[in-house]
């Protein structure tokens, strides 16, 4: 059989709008096409190209935000053509503590390249299964980046990303491994009630580097230890870890297993930040149960 | 609206992906909700056949896709309302019921086996937590109430038992159609 067209982004937008749940005769969500291509890993300026071309060719009507398949494109979508395989991401299998911090990267993903968004949560939800999420996960997803503080709700159910969201959006990437370097030992319980910020997270990990001020390289076991030390539950390491990463105050090497403690760190560690964070820190600090006995073994 | 309209508008609304279709027992577990038998389905689907509006795939189950004309058709047809598919939720009913009575619906006349994927995509339609179905599938063959047909494709049945609780004729037990 035949390829559509002569650009390969053409046949794969009539691949991906064949592989959408939905309903053929409604309208698309161009916004929903646009999380489902670019976690396939395809660059936005081909999906503009591809619609355009798709538009042109009159397989769908021009509705810039919500076109929808006219006949002809719906008898392409379905068996006229051979169209390509785009390539399937599965979910990774992770231990508790990398999938909850996996399932926040998944949907603060919806926000990034447009962070002051507000989506509402039958958009989200439609994207989140389009994307090829499991359904059961939509609550559990949401529920944690509204427990971590990166996403907010809104009137009418819209959701928009915090200022810490929208700082953990304009941040680095989480390294590749990172979850080794926290044991996955079931570890200890959120308490109820204990809302840590990345703020309050990052400050609590830097104290890590204040027991030996001349140091800025450590091993990245101590991170982990000294948050055990103070308190700080094993369900939130590995997003402390990300944090310091993430806000470039910690240089992480999963493989040297080392930390090096950046000028920016330094500074923000030095720094007393504003009133409201230092309140934020103190009230965090009060809730959690520091430490004093022998480390644990795992350490 | 005449049986292969309905049938087509039935096919149109179900959850699933454009390019695969419909699966045929997630067809017709709407068509029981919204006229409350079996009746008329198979000549509807027939007629639609017929008028190369609907298209019968075989892969790894039944699934019912429109053809372009029927695409087109539709488009000149009326709506049927989505809040027909927004079936009602039964508050008081055990998960486990919930479970034997869509069972129970697509079971009235012969046992039949339905797919993990459809049973799922009909927990979906009925609003049900997606997250409690696979305890509910649990129980309810832990209970000697369902099992896994072990013939062809991968479906779940009705057991003797779990025809008898659900106020079935007890056929046998694990057979497809």
């Amino acid at each position: 059989m035949l390829r559509y067209h002569a650009d390969d982004s053409a046949n794969c937008l009539l691949t991906l709008i064949g592989t959408l749940p939905g309903r053929p005769t409604a309208r698309l969500d161009t916004w929903v096409l646009r999380q489902c291509w670019l976690r396939r890993g395809l660059r936005a300026p081909a999906l503009e190209r591809a619609l355009s071309l798709l538009v042109r060719d009159g397989l769908l009507t021009s509705s810039a935000q919500h076109p929808a398949l006219t006949a002809r494109g719906y008898g392409v979508v379905v068996d006229e053509f051979a169209l390509p395989e785009l390539a399937e991401t599965p979910p990774p299998s992770l231990p508790p503590a990398a999938r909850e911090h996996d399932l926040r990267a998944r949907m603060l993903g919806f926000w990034m390249g447009t962070p002051t968004a507000g989506r509402p949560a039958d958009q989200l939800s439609r994207a989140w299964i389009a994307v090829g999420e499991s359904r059961h996960l939509f609550r559990q997803a949401l529920g944690i980046c509204l427990r971590s503080g990166h996403l907010a709700r809104r009137r009418r159910a819209q959701f928009e990303a915090t200022d810490d969201g929208r700082q953990w959006l304009l941040g680095r990437n989480t390294p590749a491994g990172l979850d080794t370097l926290v044991p996955t030992t079931p570890g200890d319980a959120l308490p109820d009630g204990l809302a840590l910020d990345d703020g309050t997270l990052c400050r609590l990990a830097l104290g890590a580097f204040r027991r030996r001020p001349a140091r800025t390289r450590i091993p990245a076991a101590r991170l982990t230890h000294h948050l055990w030390r103070v308190g700080v539950p094993d369900a939130l390491w590995l997003r402390a870890l990300d944090a310091v990463h993430r806000y470039g105050h910690v240089d992480i090497d999963v493989a040297g297993q080392d930390a090096v403690l950046t000028h920016a760190g330094h500074r923000f560690a030095a720094q007393a930040g504003t009133l409201r964070a230092r309140i934020r820190y103190v009230q965090a600090v009060r809730q959690l149960r520091p430490r004093q006995d022998t480390p644990h073994e795992r350490f | 609206m005449n049986d292969s309209d309905l049938v087509l508008r039935i096919v149109e609304m179900a959850p699933r992906a454009i390019r695969t279709g419909a699966e045929s027992v997630v067809v017709l577990y709407l068509w029981i909700q919204l006229r409350g038998s079996q009746a008329g389905f198979a000549d509807g689907v027939k007629r639609a056949v017929e008028q190369d509006h609907l298209r019968v795939r075989r892969d790894g189950g039944f699934f019912l896709r429109l053809t372009t004309r029927g695409f087109e058709y539709l488009q000149k047809t009326p709506e049927v309302s989505d809040a027909l598919l927004q079936l009602e939720r039964p508050s008081d009913n055990s998960q486990q019921q919930r479970l034997v009575d869509i069972l129970a619906d697509l079971n009235r006349t012969v046992p039949r086996a339905v797919s993990p994927a459809a049973l799922k995509q009909i927990w979906d339609i009925r609003r049900y937590r997606a997250d409690e179905l696979r305890p509910t599938i649990d129980a309810l063959i832990d209970a000697g109430h369902l099992e896994m047909t072990t013939t062809e494709l991968p479906g779940f049945v009705l057991t003797r038992a779990g025809r008898q609780a659900a106020g079935l004729s007890a056929g046998t037990d694990g057979q497809r159609t």
